[in-house]
């Protein structure tokens, strides 16, 4: 009988050796472009910089970009920091069965080791999906006991998704993608103690790092334990109580996790989405927001026990205010990391919006629907009511919505237009030889440096 | 919402023994440690074919020779290669490496890996259970939090930078039992070593972590141990050495 590592790595090889399903390129890109966005929307943050410190503290060589930084670090670094980026503020993607945000860390692979290994765009494509595709599984597999306990899956599972895009890049034969895997096994980062604090996106960052490692020894022979996902006091019955392999190796090629991934449109906590809807339609049917006299937003009781912060003193306590959240829908009519920067949060309009807004808890609206009322000044009274949250199963975000997404995150950084620009570098991606154009773009040019 | 706890007695014993003045520069620990390291570079330095593999092993990530988190890994697995196993080995590794890079006299250096040794030696006595060590590979998983207070005293970080080096090892704690006989038991062990040896460098430049990473709710003992006893890192320590007696 074959090892675990030895049969997932099969399907995976084989999935790798023919094109990807149509919906499954078509999720892969929207995963990609979403993350690319989160990646250099955050990559001025002082925790990219002091990944970057420690870079240069240590001597690494400086050889490879980092999406939005005009520095270079070795590979390990450039990892590191596009990871952390990626998946900082939490504004990036959400596979809802596992709580896995699975691209952050296989983009990091990716854009760390593509200026070496030079994929065509389909390769990249194909290794960026598969990354995805097994962290997921990998994921599934020890769920729900696994997070549960504590871990954070993002960058626990993370590592082996890593190691399979490292691998997949590198060119590595079969043997050598289930020898990768193994390896990353207990290379395993992430403790959930450390949310809320900048270690929490340091785990898919790290995961990328050490998934790269992973592959790297590997091809140089290295070799764990065969057994290591199976055995006791191996991989999974040591992260899990309970254990399912058939969801990790099962069904490759038919079942499809990736397809469940989902974009967060608003970089705050899932709970308060539907009330932010709801903010940004009233917006759409009030002209001045200075005529509201009260608001009133009946929403799921979770909405206040978990995002119920009345009056937020800062950024990081608006992420826990869905009444920030529709208050700073109605003034500024869009709600990205804009809306949650220290100054914005505080300013006179949304804090005597916020004021007039409070939170009617129904236990008959379900988690992503809300109803909400709007008094005017002359008893004019606007409503909305919002079924499902843009960005659920239920409606993801379309493609014109995700390129808004973006648009706001890599535009003001990197230039009007570049979302643009993306968007249409990765809708070719099939075709392209290479990843320049997109590296072209993602990366800051010097004429920025004197706008 | 994770209602993370903001203070820890643990941690405040860690990052105090890390940060303070030794009661006792001349004790016995601290000669037993600066002997260590000797003892450790004399292993590395004539490691031979061995080393020599490990370190073309290690090299092929594409790094420099003159990077420190790849050179404190090579050290760490050469030595859990030629000594058996010990939280000890990352701590003299990345002592070693984080020496080499940045300057620091030889009382310094003992000084740090004495603390780091004995930092490590009572985190696996508060976690130490047949179960525990059933699941991971003991020597990385607790010796990257040795490797980090060690080379937090080498930097000369200060309490909060500290605290904050602390958590980002404690979340990187990782290795598995089923390698124990494997070549890759040094592979982890070193790796602790590198690890332990940038999270230092990581919180030395400001980046953040978690309070109680280690006696939190969702921290180190609750994910990996099987019981947890904090008195066995916070009695006595400073004063009284578990790790020579």
């Amino acid at each position: 009988m074959s090892s675990i590592a030895a049969a997932f790595a099969q399907g995976l090889y084989a999935l790798a050796r023919r094109p990807l399903p149509a919906p499954v390129a078509q999720e892969a890109r929207r995963s990609f472009i979403n993350v690319v966005g989160t990646s250099v929307g955050a990559s001025a943050h002082p925790g990219v910089d002091a990944i970057l410190a420690t870079a240069h503290d240590l001597g690494v060589a400086e050889i490879v970009p980092v999406p939005g930084r005009r520095e270079r670090v070795d590979v390990h670094f450039s990892a590191l920091a596009t990871g952390f980026a990626g998946h900082l503020d939490d504004f990036d993607d959400t596979h809802l069965a596992t709580v896995i945000h699975p691209a952050a860390s296989v983009l990091a692979v990716l854009t760390a080791l593509a200026p070496e290994t030079r994929p065509t765009g389909r390769a990249a494509l194909t290794a960026f999906a598969l990354g995805c595709e097994a962290q997921l599984r990998a994921g599934v597999s020890i769920s729900p006991e696994h997070y549960d306990r504590g871990w954070h899956i993002t960058g626990t599972c993370g590592v082996i998704g890593c190691a399979v895009t490292a691998s997949l890049l590198l060119g590595s034969s079969e043997e050598e993608l289930a020898q990768a895997m193994s390896i990353a096994a207990s290379m395993f980062v992430g403790q959930r103690e450390a949310f809320g604090t900048m270690t929490k996106p340091f785990h898919p960052g790290k995961a990328a790092a050490n998934g790269i490692a992973a592959a790297r020894l590997a091809r140089q022979g290295q070799r764990a334990a065969p057994d290591v996902f199976e055995a006791q006091g191996g991989y999974s019955h040591s992260l899990s109580t309970k254990v399912d392999f058939e969801l990790m190796t099962g069904e490759l090629g038919g079942r499809w996790e990736l397809l469940f991934n989902t974009y967060k449109p608003y970089p705050c906590g899932i709970v308060a989405h539907p009330a932010i809807d709801a903010g940004l339609v009233l917006a759409s049917k009030i002209d001045d927001a200075g005529a509201i006299e009260a608001i009133t937003v009946r929403c799921h009781p979770l909405v206040p026990e978990l995002m119920g912060n009345p009056q937020p003193k800062d950024g990081l306590q608006a992420r826990f205010s869905a009444i920030h959240g529709v208050a700073a829908a109605l003034c500024d009519r869009q709600v990205g990391l804009a809306q949650y920067e220290d100054a914005r949060v505080v300013r006179a309009d949304v804090r005597a919006l916020r004021a007039l807004t409070k939170l009617a808890p129904d236990p008959s609206v379900n988690r992503d629907e809300v109803f909400i009322e709007a008094r005017l000044t002359g008893g004019a009274v606007v409503g909305a009511h919002v079924e499902h949250a843009r960005g659920s199963l239920a409606r993801p975000l379309t493609d014109d919505e995700l390129i808004e997404k973006v648009r706001l995150l890599v535009d003001p950084l990197l230039g009007n237009g570049t979302a643009l620009r993306l968007a249409a570098a990765v809708a070719g991606l099939d075709a392209a030889a290479n990843l320049d154009a997109l590296f072209d773009i993602f990366l800051p040019t010097t004429e920025l440096d004197h706008a | 919402m994770h209602d993370t706890a903001t203070r820890s007695a643990v941690s405040d014993a860690l990052v105090s023994f890390a940060t303070a003045p030794l009661a006792d520069p001349r004790s016995r620990a601290v000669a037993a440690a600066g002997h260590a390291i000797s003892h450790a570079r004399a292993i590395a330095d004539a490691a031979g074919d061995t080393g020599r593999e490990i370190a073309a092993l290690l090299r092929s990530q594409g790094s420099v020779s003159t990077d420190a988190r790849v050179r404190a890994w090579v050290v760490g697995a050469v030595l859990a290669t030629r000594t058996p196993p010990s939280t000890a080995i990352p701590v003299l590794a990345a002592v070693i490496a984080a020496s080499e890079r940045f300057k620091a006299s030889a009382d310094e250096i003992a000084a740090a890996a004495a603390v780091g040794i004995e930092a490590a030696a009572r985190v696996l006595a508060a976690l130490d259970s047949e179960e525990f060590r059933a699941r991971w590979n003991v020597s990385s998983a607790v010796g990257v939090i040795g490797a980090s207070l060690a080379v937090s005293r080498l930097l000369k970080l200060d309490e909060t930078r500290t605290r904050h080096a602390l958590g980002i090892a404690a979340t990187q704690a990782a290795g598995l039992a089923r390698n124990a006989t494997e070549p890759m038991q040094a592979i982890e062990t070193g790796k602790a070593a590198a690890d332990g040896l940038e999270a230092s460098l990581m919180a030395k430049h400001g980046f953040t972590s978690a309070a109680a990473s280690i006696d939190g709710r969702r921290g180190l003992a609750a994910l990996m141990a099987y019981g947890f006893d904090p008195a066995a890192i916070t009695a006595g320590l400073g004063t009284h050495w578990l790790w020579t007696h």
